[in-house]
């Protein structure tokens, strides 16, 4: 009997024997999760029945698949792709285990290395198998999807060329993973240290320049990296997010690099180019896909597979079941790992940077420890190791010193002058007159101004873009600063920093784009910022909210497209100068003590001269007259868009304080009541208490404080016979003050003063707050201020000598530029006339009174929240 | 041919061999005993490429052993510490080696395996030590390699079996020129088996030769007199021992095997018979006066 002998080829039994197996189980897994992802959600996609219906949104019948879509891989859900990525990066991960977990055994190593095949033929055979086995497990199912497609939808160019980039993207991550765990396997001794390297390895870039983020955020002064860029002259009010720094640098991490592309090419609807709700084309119109990144990655996986085959050749065999013998890993691990801790702390921890640098020193040795002692296993070697920590330390601290040093001058680096075409800036003064923020007054007669200051785009001239940047270098000269405690009394109130938020995006004449955001500020130098309100760009953007020409422009489009309102549609625009230049407008007028409410029937020729006349003023003033007025404002103005049936359009207020237009004959949600027709002939000036006043409540309005400088809004409300209501004389009773930083305390939220959280514009209101017990009846259980409560609940100076309270009434202001010190001060009027808070600055304090009001509150502790006031 | 040349391996600080060379002839089993920890497994590891060495090296048939599929192809490692894939039969097993060895014998194999009554459709886990190691060395002559290298393979052996397996490497011995090492830390495991001998001590090989060599010019005689004879009786004879038990004498002598006879017969002794020596006795002998704990390796 002759012997079967056999005619073996190690090498292709090894790739052969490799296609069996546990391997089986990771093809196994990422398939599934393919077939589940991808193929099964195909068909539930392409067999669903969308309804279809008309101008009137009524049914009219049903859309099918192949009408709606190109094709369809994977849903329309970022989701599904992401789900699809974690599928794929685990399954490579067990790939890499299972292919070369026997690298760590005694056992299988004595085997497979006396076996008759070299070490890199080993290496490529295993090393292929899997290769093979998960690129096949992607692209099987990626084709049946495909073949679903064809089936139900039919060929494309654009299914093609999806099918292939999903293939080579997926592939190329799942090859990129597999590699790096095979390479990892190949140079440590168990398979515990092979997955916690792989896992560390992988996520590495993201680890680190998450790091770099927090020390970024934390120490340079500027850093714009993971800020949102907010405009308040856009018509939608956009933010703009800028990358973190780990998505910067995303590119750089195997798993990440693609993450934002990846669902993009899920599925293809054509009709939903250009719509920038649904997130699968973000508005754009169709792009092919880009297949460089898979390639680049395939390529460096190529690199780490020769990198991973000669550390496999050059493996002692010596270390397998041996944990930390591999010092570099050793080194890296604990050091990514500690540095992370050490970064969280110095960002996270609300203590001095040398304290939490030392708690993050601290925890960060225990963490060197820990994996140390895992590692070794042995206490000597690990009192050995011992010295290796005061350089991973020393490391760490080095980088932080960078960030903390200014980056080699990233802090203070600004572009050359002559190189900006444009600037965008954020604005720190009153950001009504240039935004399309609006008052709202609400239920209780309280004002508020729901704003967010964004930045001013689009400076251009010549002088603007230099007056802003001397401004900007004035702010980086200063430095990086700590923000003053908002209750911390201190001497020299030019050194009190605040917590605010200020941009500026420069764009560049070769089309680069330089952006700094800083989110702490010298009191100063904000009032100093001032100054933007007073540039060529800024004076034209306020005159656009007086545009009646945009309005009629707005008014057009919306009389023109009554039932399909273009996505575009400028609201805000639309809202804030309606309420000036709309047929139907509700102008009031409000004495500054709050006690009258003077409606102002105009007519619309009437409405535009007073409108006329305080845009002039308000563009001729100076920073003295609008942020730091030497008296008191005279009244206020109030103008408000009658939006009941006026031009058969109706608004509905909606969270953000913005406007949604309904068409007539379409469903709105609350149909205001009509108002009562007056009776009798119509008054020029109707004059009621406050409290009667029954103002189109929740819209939002155009209010203007009226000042002494105002001549020529004087002069028209002195010909419509409403001068009288322009000087006040309050009957005053009582009067609490308390300093802004004793007020600070008294609770965490300190902006109820303010327009927003980037200015410092005092802009509080001229409607008192009614005490519920001082009026009768439930038509006053609404009207309770939610503000000015804190001097009801805590303990502040109070007098009611009437000349006192005469002289103070004189100093307060009700627009001024704080700088975050000074008094707040609430009168109590008489007759019950409610209260109203007012804000005194420093220098028109009396002495005496200021005096006593140091005294009372050195004497009057309050439990302070004293912390930081954080910007948006 | 194996040829190992001037090898030292380390771990880390540990130096396990220093400088250790020997060589196994075609043809030839040699016996590499030590203690446990002496270095006989490192050696074995270095010699089948496992471990590359970090001093020196080791050649098969001439060539450097280490990443050389070549000579591996004609070479099977036994090793102490058994490897069989999960759950795997003596056939999967089979089908594994099959697919790296081209000289595997699935005949052979089967033959083998019914010489120590193994089932190979089994699950290998399941069988005893001993039967584990019946099966690896099973696979490994079914391989038909040129060189064995069995790492402490009889341990665990009943004796039974240990004798199959000494007669099949004689056999195999017979019909193919091979070259086997088999290490023990038990000398009395190779008795009858090694034409080789090489004793490890730590790091390096204390004594090293052929048996043949090794008990050139060592004779032992049993003899019976018909009267008293006593020690100093023998005095043309260099006596290395003396050993009465009642009548019957046992002596080791230094010296040439046939005069030393011839001596022996001059003294008319009734019987006279030649004994082989044992391994113990040659060691014994070689390393009279050097530092060595043979209790460790005599047990």
């Amino acid at each position: 009997m002759t012997s079967q002998k056999s005619s073996a080829n190690p090498f292709i039994y090894t790739v052969k024997s490799g296609l069996t197996g546990s391997n089986l189980v990771p093809a196994l897994l990422n398939a599934a999760g393919f077939l589940l992802l991808s193929s099964l959600l195909a068909i539930i996609e392409l067999t669903r029945e969308t309804m279809k219906y008309d101008e009137s949104q009524t049914i009219i019948g049903t859309i099918s698949a192949k009408d709606q879509y190109k094709y369809v891989l994977f849903s329309m859900s970022d989701m599904t792709t992401l789900f699809a990525l974690v599928v794929v990066v685990v399954a490579a991960i067990f790939m890499g285990i299972s292919a070369f977990r026997f690298i760590t055994s005694k056992k299988t190593v004595n085997v497979y290395y006396s076996l008759g095949i070299t070490r890199d033929k080993l290496y490529f055979g295993r090393y292929i198998s899997g290769a093979i086995l998960l690129v096949a497990s992607i692209a099987i199912p990626l084709l049946i999807t495909f073949i679903i497609n064809l089936i139900f939808i039919g060929g494309s160019a654009q299914l093609t060329a999806a099918m292939l980039y999903y293939i080579l993207m997926f592939a190329s991550i799942s090859l990129t993973t597999y590699t790096i765990t095979a390479a990892i396997f190949s140079s440590v001794g168990t398979s515990f240290e092979g997955v916690l390297f792989t896992g560390t390895l992988l996520f590495l870039p993201t680890i680190f320049f998450t790091c770099l983020q927090f020390l970024m955020s934390k120490f340079v002064y500027g850093n714009p990296y993971g800020e949102k860029f907010n405009y308040t002259t856009n018509p939608d009010l956009y933010s703009v997010a800028a990358e973190k720094l780990s998505t910067r640098f995303s590119f750089l991490s195997p798993i990440m690099h693609n993450l934002n592309e990846l669902s993009m090419y899920g599925a293809y609807d054509p009709k939903l180019e250009g719509n920038p709700v649904l997130a699968m084309t973000e508005g754009q119109p169709y792009t092919a896909p880009n297949y460089l990144p898979a390639i680049i990655w395939l390529i460096f996986s190529a690199a780490v597979f020769f990198i991973g085959m000669l550390i496999f050749q050059k493996r002692k065999a010596e270390i397998c079941g041996f944990i930390g013998t591999n010092k570099y890993l050793n080194s890296i691990v604990p050091f990514i790992i500690g540095f992370f801790a050490f970064t969280v702390c110095l960002y996270k921890l609300p203590l001095s940077t040398v304290v939490c640098g030392v708690i993050g020193l601290i925890i960060y040795f225990i963490i060197y420890c820990a994996i140390e002692l895992a590692l070794k296993r042995n206490f000597k070697l690990f009192l050995r190791g011992l010295f290796k920590f005061p350089i991973h330390a020393a490391i760490s601290v080095a980088i932080a010193a960078i960030f903390a040093t200014g980056l080699f001058g990233y802090s203070s680096r600004l572009p050359d002058l002559e190189n900006i075409q444009s600037v965008d800036v954020t604005p720190v003064g009153n950001s009504v007159l240039y935004s399309t923020n609006q008052y709202r007054i609400g239920s209780g007669m309280s004002v508020s101004c729901a704003t967010l200051t964004g930045m001013i785009d689009n400076y251009t001239s010549e002088g603007d873009i230099k007056a802003i940047y001397e401004l900007h270098k004035k702010l980086v000269d200063k430095g990086a600063i700590k923000a003053t405690g908002k209750s911390e009394l201190i001497e020299d109130d030019s050194q009190r920093n605040i917590p605010t938020t200020i941009q500026f995006v420069y764009k560049l004449k070769n089309g680069k784009e330089i952006l700094r955001c800083y989110k702490i500020a010298n009191a100063q130098m904000l009032a100093d910022m001032l100054e933007i309100d007073f540039l060529e760009h800024t004076k034209e953007t306020i005159e656009l909210n007086f545009d009646k020409a945009k309005y009629d422009k707005l008014n057009e489009i919306i009389m023109a497209n009554k039932n399909d309102i273009p996505e575009n549609f400028d609201h805000s625009s639309y809202n804030l100068l309606g309420n000036l230049f709309a047929e139907k407008v509700s102008t009031t007028l409000y004495t500054a003590d709050g006690a009258k409410c003077v409606t102002l029937n105009l007519s619309y020729e009437e409405r535009m001269q007073l409108i006329d006349a305080l845009k002039k003023d308000i563009l001729a003033q100076n920073v003295q007259q609008r942020y730091f007025p030497d008296a008191p404002a005279l009244c206020a103005l109030y103008f408000v868009q009658d939006r009941t049936g006026a031009e058969g359009l109706e608004s509905e207020v909606i969270a953000d304080g913005s406007a949604v237009i309904h068409a007539e004959g379409a469903t709105s949600p609350e149909q205001p009541e009509e108002p009562e027709e007056p009776e009798g002939p119509i008054e020029k000036i109707e004059v009621s208490d406050n409290s009667t006043v029954i103002s189109p409540i929740e819209f939002s309005s155009n209010l203007y404080s009226i000042t002494s400088d105002m001549v020529n809004t004087l002069s028209v409300l002195k010909s419509l016979g409403a001068e009288e209501y322009t000087v006040s004389k309050p009957k005053i009773v009582k009067a609490q003050i308390a300093t802004v930083e004793r007020y600070n305390s008294f609770n965490s939220w300190t902006y109820e003063y303010y327009q927003d959280r980037t200015s410092l514009f005092f802009s509080y209101n001229f409607m008192p707050y009614f005490d519920l017990s001082s009026k009768d009846g439930s038509a006053y259980a609404m009207r309770t201020n939610p503000y000015g409560l804190e001097f009801d609940n805590h303990e502040t100076f109070s007098l009611a000598d009437e000349s006192t309270l005469q002289t103070l009434w004189a100093a307060s202001r009700n627009n001024y530029y704080t700088k975050m010190t000074g008094y707040y001060v609430r009168f109590t009027l008489a007759d019950k006339g409610g209260y109203l808070t007012m804000y005194i600055p420093k220098d028109k304090m009396p002495a005496s009174v200021a005096q006593s009001v140091a005294e009372f509150e050195s004497t009057h502790s309050v439990a302070s929240t004293d912390g930081i006031m954080y910007a948006y | 041919m194996i040829e190992v040349c001037s090898v030292t391996k380390k771990f880390g600080d540990f130096t396990a061999i220093q400088d250790l060379s020997l060589s196994v002839p075609k043809g030839a089993i040699y016996g590499l005993v030590g203690y446990n920890g002496a270095g006989k497994t490192t050696l074995l590891k270095t010699v089948s490429g496992v471990y590359k060495p970090e001093g020196g090296e080791v050649k098969i048939n001439g060539e450097n052993i280490f990443d050389n599929a070549k000579q591996k192809a004609k070479m099977f490692y036994v090793p102490d510490d058994l490897y069989f894939q999960p759950y795997a039969s003596m056939d999967k097993m089979a089908h594994f080696y099959n697919g790296y060895y081209a000289n595997f014998d699935m005949e052979e194999f089967k033959k083998l395996a019914s010489v120590f009554g193994l089932n190979t459709t089994k699950r290998i886990n399941g069988f005893s030590k001993g039967m584990q190691r019946q099966a690896e060395i099973v696979l490994a002559m079914s391989t038909n390699p040129e060189i064995i290298l069995l790492d402490e393979s009889f341990d665990g052996l009943d004796p039974q079996k240990r004798a199959i397996i000494k007669n099949l490497l004689n056999e195999y011995m017979a019909e193919r020129e091979v070259s086997i090492i088999i290490s023990s830390h038990n000398l009395h495991e190779l008795e009858d088996l090694c034409d080789h001998v090489g004793l490890i001590n730590g790091k390096n090989i204390a004594l090293d030769g052929s048996v043949a060599d090794l008990s050139k010019d060592k004779a032992k005689f049993r003899l019976l007199f018909d009267h008293p004879v006593t020690k100093e009786d023998f005095v043309d004879v260099k006596l290395h021992t003396f050993t009465e038990d009642g009548r019957l004498i046992t002596i080791f002598a230094d010296g040439n095997v046939d005069e030393v006879k011839t001596k022996l017969e001059a003294m008319k002794p009734l019987l006279l018979e030649r004994r082989n020596l044992t391994l113990e006795e040659i060691f014994l002998d070689e390393m009279e006066g050097l530092d060595y704990d043979f209790s460790k390796i005599f047990s």
